[in-house]
Protein backbone atom coordinates (compact mmCIF):
# COMPACT_ATOMS: atom_id res chain seq x y z
CA UNK A 1 0.00 0.00 0.00
CA UNK A 2 1.33 3.52 -0.18
CA UNK A 3 1.82 5.18 2.50
CA UNK A 4 0.07 8.44 1.21
CA UNK A 5 -3.06 6.21 1.30
CA UNK A 6 -2.48 4.83 4.63
CA UNK A 7 -5.53 5.74 6.98
CA UNK A 8 -4.48 8.06 10.14
CA UNK A 9 -4.96 4.76 12.35
CA UNK A 10 -2.58 3.13 10.07
CA UNK A 11 -0.09 5.62 9.56
CA UNK A 12 -0.09 5.96 14.22
CA UNK A 13 0.33 1.94 13.94
CA UNK A 14 2.53 1.30 11.35
CA UNK A 15 5.05 3.59 13.02
CA UNK A 16 4.47 1.20 16.00
CA UNK A 17 5.44 -2.08 14.22
CA UNK A 18 9.18 -2.15 14.45
CA UNK A 19 8.33 -2.57 17.83
CA UNK A 20 5.72 -4.78 17.92
CA UNK A 21 8.17 -7.01 15.61
CA UNK A 22 10.70 -6.73 18.22
CA UNK A 23 8.66 -7.37 20.91
CA UNK A 24 9.38 -4.12 22.73
CA UNK A 25 5.91 -3.02 23.20
CA UNK A 26 4.46 -1.73 26.79
CA UNK A 27 1.30 -4.19 27.35
CA UNK A 28 -1.29 -1.35 26.65
CA UNK A 29 0.41 -0.01 23.14
CA UNK A 30 0.62 -3.64 22.23
CA UNK A 31 -3.07 -4.64 22.56
CA UNK A 32 -3.84 -1.70 20.77
CA UNK A 33 -1.83 -2.18 18.26
CA UNK A 34 -2.57 -5.70 18.07
CA UNK A 35 -6.49 -4.80 17.95
CA UNK A 36 -5.59 -2.76 14.84
CA UNK A 37 -3.89 -5.27 13.02
CA UNK A 38 -6.45 -7.79 13.28
CA UNK A 39 -8.87 -5.98 11.14
CA UNK A 40 -6.86 -4.29 8.97
CA UNK A 41 -5.55 -5.95 6.02
CA UNK A 42 -2.98 -3.77 5.00
CA UNK A 43 -1.43 -3.65 8.11
CA UNK A 44 -1.39 -7.36 8.91
CA UNK A 45 0.19 -8.13 5.52
CA UNK A 46 2.43 -5.38 6.73
CA UNK A 47 3.38 -6.73 9.77
CA UNK A 48 4.13 -10.33 8.70
CA UNK A 49 6.53 -9.25 6.08
CA UNK A 50 8.60 -7.36 8.72
CA UNK A 51 8.38 -10.52 10.74
CA UNK A 52 9.60 -12.70 7.75
CA UNK A 53 12.39 -9.88 7.40
CA UNK A 54 13.59 -9.77 10.72
CA UNK A 55 13.48 -14.15 10.65
CA UNK A 56 15.35 -13.50 7.34
CA UNK A 57 18.40 -11.73 8.65
CA UNK A 58 19.16 -14.22 11.28
CA UNK A 59 20.74 -16.16 8.54
CA UNK A 60 23.15 -14.03 8.85
CA UNK A 61 25.17 -15.03 11.91
CA UNK A 62 28.00 -13.94 14.21
CA UNK A 63 31.52 -13.92 12.93
CA UNK A 64 33.97 -15.58 14.68
CA UNK A 65 37.49 -15.25 15.57
CA UNK A 66 39.90 -17.58 17.66
CA UNK A 67 42.08 -15.11 18.91
CA UNK A 68 43.21 -14.69 22.04
CA UNK A 69 41.61 -11.38 24.06
CA UNK A 70 44.08 -11.11 26.37
CA UNK A 71 47.35 -11.22 24.42
CA UNK A 72 45.04 -8.66 22.16
CA UNK A 73 45.00 -6.67 25.49
CA UNK A 74 48.32 -6.71 26.43
CA UNK A 75 49.40 -5.77 23.04
CA UNK A 76 46.83 -2.52 23.36
CA UNK A 77 48.66 -1.83 26.62
CA UNK A 78 52.17 -2.33 24.95
CA UNK A 79 51.37 -0.14 22.05
CA UNK A 80 49.84 2.66 23.88
CA UNK A 81 53.18 2.81 26.39
CA UNK A 82 55.44 2.18 23.85
CA UNK A 83 53.95 4.76 21.26
CA UNK A 84 52.76 7.81 23.64
CA UNK A 85 53.69 10.46 21.31
CA UNK A 86 52.14 8.27 18.58
CA UNK A 87 48.14 8.63 20.02
CA UNK A 88 48.53 11.52 22.48
CA UNK A 89 44.45 12.03 21.94
CA UNK A 90 41.92 9.41 20.32
CA UNK A 91 41.73 12.35 17.30
CA UNK A 92 44.85 13.13 16.47
CA UNK A 93 45.37 9.34 16.18
CA UNK A 94 42.49 9.47 13.61
CA UNK A 95 44.21 12.63 11.73
CA UNK A 96 47.37 11.39 11.55
CA UNK A 97 45.65 7.96 9.94
CA UNK A 98 43.92 10.53 7.54
CA UNK A 99 47.29 12.31 6.58
CA UNK A 100 48.59 9.26 5.79
CA UNK A 101 45.98 7.78 3.25
CA UNK A 102 45.73 11.72 1.74
CA UNK A 103 50.06 12.19 1.57
CA UNK A 104 49.40 10.38 -0.94
CA UNK A 105 47.64 12.13 -3.46
CA UNK A 106 49.53 15.55 -2.19
CA UNK A 107 52.90 14.14 -3.59
CA UNK A 108 51.42 13.38 -6.73
CA UNK A 109 50.35 16.55 -7.15
CA UNK A 110 53.50 18.22 -5.29
CA UNK A 111 55.51 15.64 -7.92
CA UNK A 112 53.01 17.08 -10.89
CA UNK A 113 54.17 20.89 -10.11
CA UNK A 114 57.95 19.45 -9.94
CA UNK A 115 57.41 18.50 -13.08
CA UNK A 116 55.89 21.52 -14.29
CA UNK A 117 58.88 23.31 -12.67
CA UNK A 118 56.87 25.14 -10.27
CA UNK A 119 58.59 26.16 -7.06
CA UNK A 120 55.78 25.69 -3.59
CA UNK A 121 56.63 27.37 -0.36
CA UNK A 122 54.44 25.66 2.30
CA UNK A 123 56.18 27.74 5.19
CA UNK A 124 54.44 29.37 7.51
CA UNK A 125 50.97 28.01 6.91
CA UNK A 126 50.82 29.75 3.18
CA UNK A 127 50.86 28.56 0.25
CA UNK A 128 53.01 30.34 -2.29
CA UNK A 129 54.13 29.16 -6.17
CA UNK A 130 56.54 30.31 -8.38
CA UNK A 131 57.10 29.09 -11.78
CA UNK A 132 60.35 28.12 -13.52
CA UNK A 133 59.77 29.66 -16.60
CA UNK A 134 61.40 28.58 -20.31
CA UNK A 135 61.97 32.11 -21.09
CA UNK A 136 64.54 32.17 -18.06
CA UNK A 137 66.80 30.66 -20.04
CA UNK A 138 68.90 32.11 -22.91
CA UNK A 139 67.41 31.88 -26.19
CA UNK A 140 68.30 29.53 -28.39
CA UNK A 141 70.64 29.70 -31.41
CA UNK A 142 70.44 29.63 -34.74
CA UNK A 143 72.24 27.21 -37.46
CA UNK A 144 75.27 28.43 -39.63
CA UNK A 145 73.20 28.75 -42.30
CA UNK A 146 70.73 31.45 -40.53
CA UNK A 147 68.02 28.66 -39.77
CA UNK A 148 67.01 27.44 -36.16
CA UNK A 149 69.57 24.80 -34.92
CA UNK A 150 67.20 21.69 -33.76
CA UNK A 151 69.89 20.20 -31.75
CA UNK A 152 70.36 23.43 -29.26
CA UNK A 153 66.42 23.21 -29.28
CA UNK A 154 66.61 19.81 -28.24
CA UNK A 155 69.56 20.11 -25.71
CA UNK A 156 67.66 23.07 -24.04
CA UNK A 157 64.33 21.22 -24.16
CA UNK A 158 66.20 18.47 -22.43
CA UNK A 159 67.98 20.94 -19.89
CA UNK A 160 64.53 21.80 -18.86
CA UNK A 161 63.43 18.26 -18.03
CA UNK A 162 66.36 17.30 -16.09
CA UNK A 163 66.04 20.53 -13.84
CA UNK A 164 62.46 19.27 -13.02
CA UNK A 165 63.53 16.09 -12.03
CA UNK A 166 67.47 16.36 -10.67
CA UNK A 167 67.72 20.15 -9.49
CA UNK A 168 63.75 20.53 -8.23
CA UNK A 169 63.78 16.99 -6.81
CA UNK A 170 65.60 18.25 -2.93
CA UNK A 171 63.03 20.73 -2.66
CA UNK A 172 60.44 18.45 -3.93
CA UNK A 173 61.28 16.05 -1.07
CA UNK A 174 61.26 19.12 1.54
CA UNK A 175 58.29 20.62 0.70
CA UNK A 176 56.04 16.91 0.64
CA UNK A 177 58.13 16.29 3.79
CA UNK A 178 56.82 20.37 5.73
CA UNK A 179 53.62 19.47 3.86
CA UNK A 180 53.34 16.01 5.45
CA UNK A 181 54.05 17.64 8.85
CA UNK A 182 51.44 20.13 8.44
CA UNK A 183 48.99 17.37 7.40
CA UNK A 184 49.60 15.10 10.77
CA UNK A 185 47.76 18.63 12.62
CA UNK A 186 44.96 18.87 9.97
CA UNK A 187 41.29 18.00 10.65
CA UNK A 188 39.41 16.36 7.35
CA UNK A 189 37.80 19.62 6.42
CA UNK A 190 41.25 21.71 6.52
CA UNK A 191 42.63 18.54 4.46
CA UNK A 192 40.22 18.96 1.98
CA UNK A 193 40.60 22.58 1.50
CA UNK A 194 44.50 22.30 1.14
CA UNK A 195 43.89 19.39 -1.62
CA UNK A 196 41.60 22.25 -3.27
CA UNK A 197 44.11 24.55 -3.26
CA UNK A 198 47.07 22.70 -4.69
CA UNK A 199 44.68 21.33 -7.15
CA UNK A 200 44.14 24.61 -8.03
CA UNK A 201 47.87 25.42 -7.95
CA UNK A 202 48.13 22.97 -10.56
CA UNK A 203 45.47 24.04 -12.81
CA UNK A 204 46.85 27.86 -12.37
CA UNK A 205 50.80 26.03 -13.20
CA UNK A 206 49.39 24.35 -16.34
CA UNK A 207 48.19 27.56 -17.35
CA UNK A 208 51.66 29.35 -16.53
CA UNK A 209 53.12 26.87 -18.93
CA UNK A 210 51.00 27.19 -21.36
CA UNK A 211 51.26 30.63 -21.70
CA UNK A 212 55.02 30.78 -21.33
CA UNK A 213 55.49 27.50 -23.96
CA UNK A 214 53.88 29.69 -26.86
CA UNK A 215 55.09 33.15 -25.93
CA UNK A 216 58.46 31.55 -26.45
CA UNK A 217 57.39 29.56 -29.48
CA UNK A 218 56.50 32.87 -31.08
CA UNK A 219 59.29 34.19 -29.94
CA UNK A 220 61.56 31.47 -31.95
CA UNK A 221 59.23 32.24 -34.68
CA UNK A 222 59.99 35.72 -34.92
CA UNK A 223 63.90 34.83 -34.96
CA UNK A 224 63.76 32.44 -37.45
CA UNK A 225 62.32 34.65 -39.15
CA UNK A 226 64.74 37.49 -39.13
CA UNK A 227 66.81 34.76 -39.64
CA UNK A 228 65.95 33.70 -43.12
CA UNK A 229 65.41 37.04 -43.68
CA UNK A 230 68.75 38.49 -42.73
CA UNK A 231 70.23 35.26 -45.09
CA UNK A 232 67.95 36.58 -47.97
CA UNK A 233 69.75 39.68 -47.85
CA UNK A 234 73.10 38.30 -47.97
CA UNK A 235 72.33 36.10 -50.67
CA UNK A 236 70.88 39.42 -52.38
CA UNK A 237 74.01 41.53 -52.00
CA UNK A 238 76.21 38.42 -53.36
CA UNK A 239 74.28 38.74 -56.55
CA UNK A 240 74.88 42.56 -56.72
CA UNK A 241 78.26 41.81 -56.40
CA UNK A 242 78.70 38.65 -59.06
CA UNK A 243 77.65 39.57 -62.15
CA UNK A 244 80.17 42.64 -61.71
CA UNK A 245 82.58 39.81 -60.77
CA UNK A 246 81.68 38.35 -63.83
CA UNK A 247 81.54 40.84 -66.86
CA UNK A 248 85.32 42.16 -65.07
CA UNK A 249 86.50 38.48 -66.12
CA UNK B 1 29.12 -12.66 40.18
CA UNK B 2 30.65 -11.19 37.08
CA UNK B 3 31.70 -7.38 37.58
CA UNK B 4 30.28 -4.70 36.26
CA UNK B 5 31.48 -2.75 32.66
CA UNK B 6 31.58 0.39 35.54
CA UNK B 7 33.32 -1.53 38.47
CA UNK B 8 36.23 -2.65 35.55
CA UNK B 9 36.68 0.68 34.66
CA UNK B 10 36.63 2.07 38.84
CA UNK B 11 39.55 -0.97 38.86
CA UNK B 12 41.79 0.15 36.13
CA UNK B 13 42.27 4.20 37.30
CA UNK B 14 43.18 2.58 40.59
CA UNK B 15 45.76 0.69 38.65
CA UNK B 16 44.67 -2.47 38.70
CA UNK B 17 46.26 -3.96 35.46
CA UNK B 18 44.09 -6.90 35.41
CA UNK B 19 40.77 -4.66 35.18
CA UNK B 20 41.64 -3.70 31.19
CA UNK B 21 42.54 -7.29 30.05
CA UNK B 22 39.00 -8.59 31.54
CA UNK B 23 37.55 -5.50 29.75
CA UNK B 24 39.01 -6.51 26.24
CA UNK B 25 37.95 -10.10 26.77
CA UNK B 26 34.16 -9.11 27.56
CA UNK B 27 34.17 -6.86 24.49
CA UNK B 28 36.66 -8.24 22.45
CA UNK B 29 33.31 -10.09 20.30
CA UNK B 30 31.19 -7.44 20.45
CA UNK B 31 33.04 -4.69 19.05
CA UNK B 32 34.48 -7.04 16.28
CA UNK B 33 31.08 -8.41 15.54
CA UNK B 34 29.18 -4.60 14.80
CA UNK B 35 32.60 -3.49 12.94
CA UNK B 36 32.63 -6.22 10.62
CA UNK B 37 28.27 -5.74 10.03
CA UNK B 38 29.15 -2.11 9.51
CA UNK B 39 32.37 -1.85 7.28
CA UNK B 40 31.46 -5.77 5.67
CA UNK B 41 35.10 -6.68 5.77
CA UNK B 42 36.75 -8.59 8.50
CA UNK B 43 40.16 -7.42 8.59
CA UNK B 44 39.30 -3.77 8.33
CA UNK B 45 36.96 -4.75 11.14
CA UNK B 46 39.86 -5.95 13.27
CA UNK B 47 41.73 -2.61 12.58
CA UNK B 48 38.39 -0.70 13.60
CA UNK B 49 38.85 -2.96 17.01
CA UNK B 50 42.37 -2.41 17.54
CA UNK B 51 41.56 1.41 16.90
CA UNK B 52 38.58 1.51 19.33
CA UNK B 53 40.51 -0.50 22.07
CA UNK B 54 43.50 1.76 22.02
CA UNK B 55 41.03 4.74 22.44
CA UNK B 56 39.40 2.99 25.31
CA UNK B 57 42.68 2.29 27.04
CA UNK B 58 43.73 5.82 26.52
CA UNK B 59 39.86 6.85 27.50
CA UNK B 60 39.93 5.07 30.71
CA UNK B 61 41.54 7.66 32.87
CA UNK B 62 38.81 10.09 32.08
CA UNK B 63 35.85 8.29 32.51
CA UNK B 64 33.61 9.99 34.33
CA UNK B 65 30.71 7.71 33.94
CA UNK B 66 27.73 10.07 32.79
CA UNK B 67 27.23 7.62 29.86
CA UNK B 68 27.04 3.92 30.68
CA UNK B 69 30.55 2.21 29.40
CA UNK B 70 29.17 -0.46 26.91
CA UNK B 71 27.07 3.36 25.25
CA UNK B 72 30.67 4.72 25.19
CA UNK B 73 32.55 1.82 23.56
CA UNK B 74 29.45 1.48 20.88
CA UNK B 75 29.96 5.03 19.89
CA UNK B 76 33.57 4.67 19.94
CA UNK B 77 33.58 1.94 17.50
CA UNK B 78 30.28 3.88 15.52
CA UNK B 79 32.06 7.10 14.49
CA UNK B 80 35.23 4.23 13.96
CA UNK B 81 33.34 2.54 11.04
CA UNK B 82 31.71 6.07 9.94
CA UNK B 83 35.34 7.29 9.04
CA UNK B 84 35.27 4.22 6.49
CA UNK B 85 31.80 4.07 5.51
CA UNK B 86 32.93 5.14 2.04
CA UNK B 87 34.56 1.68 1.69
CA UNK B 88 31.78 -0.01 3.48
CA UNK B 89 28.96 1.37 0.49
CA UNK B 90 31.69 0.54 -2.15
CA UNK B 91 31.98 -3.02 -1.01
CA UNK B 92 28.14 -3.09 -0.11
CA UNK B 93 27.24 -2.29 -4.09
CA UNK B 94 30.59 -5.06 -4.91
CA UNK B 95 28.68 -7.60 -2.30
CA UNK B 96 25.42 -7.17 -4.02
CA UNK B 97 26.51 -7.70 -7.72
CA UNK B 98 28.39 -10.31 -6.66
CA UNK B 99 25.58 -12.17 -5.05
CA UNK B 100 23.50 -10.85 -8.04
CA UNK B 101 26.04 -13.16 -10.27
CA UNK B 102 26.24 -16.37 -7.74
CA UNK B 103 29.70 -15.98 -8.10
CA UNK B 104 31.39 -18.61 -6.07
CA UNK B 105 32.47 -18.09 -2.68
CA UNK B 106 33.67 -14.30 -2.85
CA UNK B 107 30.94 -12.74 0.39
CA UNK B 108 32.76 -15.84 2.51
CA UNK B 109 35.94 -15.15 1.23
CA UNK B 110 36.35 -11.54 2.06
CA UNK B 111 34.56 -11.00 5.23
CA UNK B 112 35.58 -14.02 6.81
CA UNK B 113 31.76 -15.13 7.81
CA UNK B 114 31.10 -18.29 9.86
CA UNK B 115 28.40 -19.14 7.58
CA UNK B 116 27.39 -22.75 8.66
CA UNK B 117 24.15 -23.71 6.73
CA UNK B 118 22.37 -21.95 4.07
CA UNK B 119 24.83 -20.27 2.99
CA UNK B 120 23.93 -18.60 -0.12
CA UNK B 121 20.56 -17.13 1.36
CA UNK B 122 23.14 -16.21 4.64
CA UNK B 123 25.23 -14.35 1.85
CA UNK B 124 22.00 -12.54 0.00
CA UNK B 125 21.29 -11.07 3.40
CA UNK B 126 25.11 -9.66 4.12
CA UNK B 127 24.89 -7.88 1.26
CA UNK B 128 21.69 -6.43 1.72
CA UNK B 129 22.55 -5.38 5.44
CA UNK B 130 25.53 -3.97 3.66
CA UNK B 131 23.78 -2.10 1.58
CA UNK B 132 21.51 -0.37 3.70
CA UNK B 133 22.15 3.62 4.54
CA UNK B 134 24.63 4.13 7.17
CA UNK B 135 21.42 5.45 9.58
CA UNK B 136 19.47 2.80 9.08
CA UNK B 137 22.13 -0.11 8.85
CA UNK B 138 23.19 1.05 12.15
CA UNK B 139 20.00 0.29 13.63
CA UNK B 140 19.10 -2.67 12.66
CA UNK B 141 22.51 -4.17 13.20
CA UNK B 142 22.54 -2.81 17.18
CA UNK B 143 18.84 -4.25 17.20
CA UNK B 144 18.89 -7.67 15.32
CA UNK B 145 22.60 -8.52 15.76
CA UNK B 146 23.44 -6.61 19.16
CA UNK B 147 19.90 -7.28 20.69
CA UNK B 148 20.15 -4.12 22.01
CA UNK B 149 16.47 -2.62 23.20
CA UNK B 150 15.38 0.90 21.04
CA UNK B 151 15.73 3.28 23.82
CA UNK B 152 19.54 1.98 24.37
CA UNK B 153 20.35 2.60 20.82
CA UNK B 154 18.46 6.14 20.79
CA UNK B 155 21.65 6.70 23.74
CA UNK B 156 24.35 5.18 21.73
CA UNK B 157 23.08 7.03 18.98
CA UNK B 158 21.77 10.46 20.25
CA UNK B 159 18.82 10.21 18.79
CA UNK B 160 14.62 10.19 19.69
CA UNK B 161 13.45 6.52 20.43
CA UNK B 162 11.19 7.50 18.07
CA UNK B 163 13.49 8.32 15.24
CA UNK B 164 15.35 5.09 16.15
CA UNK B 165 11.91 3.18 15.40
CA UNK B 166 11.02 4.88 12.58
CA UNK B 167 14.93 3.79 10.99
CA UNK B 168 14.46 0.38 12.04
CA UNK B 169 11.00 0.41 10.65
CA UNK B 170 12.64 1.83 6.98
CA UNK B 171 15.63 -0.63 7.53
CA UNK B 172 13.48 -3.64 7.39
CA UNK B 173 10.68 -2.13 4.37
CA UNK B 174 14.43 -1.27 2.27
CA UNK B 175 15.71 -5.32 3.56
CA UNK B 176 12.53 -6.34 2.87
CA UNK B 177 12.74 -5.19 -1.21
CA UNK B 178 16.19 -5.75 -1.70
CA UNK B 179 16.05 -9.32 -0.43
CA UNK B 180 12.65 -10.30 -2.19
CA UNK B 181 14.91 -8.30 -5.58
CA UNK B 182 17.87 -10.80 -5.30
CA UNK B 183 15.77 -13.68 -4.28
CA UNK B 184 14.21 -13.84 -7.63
Amino acid sequence: MNPHELSPDCARFRAELAGLVYDELAPDPRAALEEHVSGCAACGEELATLRDTRRMLARWETPTTSEDPRALARAIVQRAAGAPAAAPAPRRARLVRLSAVLSAVAAAVLFLLALLGTQLNAGDGRLELSFGLPGARPAPGRAPGGGLDEALVRTIANDVVDDAFVQRGAAFRQDQEELLQRYSLMSREEMQQELLRLSRAVDLALAEKERAYEQRLEALGREAVRADLEQRDRIQDLYQILPASNSDR
Amino acid sequence: MEPSDEELVRRHQEGDPGAFEAMVVRWNEPILQLATRLVGDLEEAKDVRQMALLKTYHGLANFEGRARFGTWIYRVVLNLCRDRKRGAEVRARTFEATVREREGDYVLEETGFHVARDRELAEIVAAAVLALPAAEREVVVLRQYHELPFPAIAEILGAPVTTVKSRMTRGLELLRTRLATLET
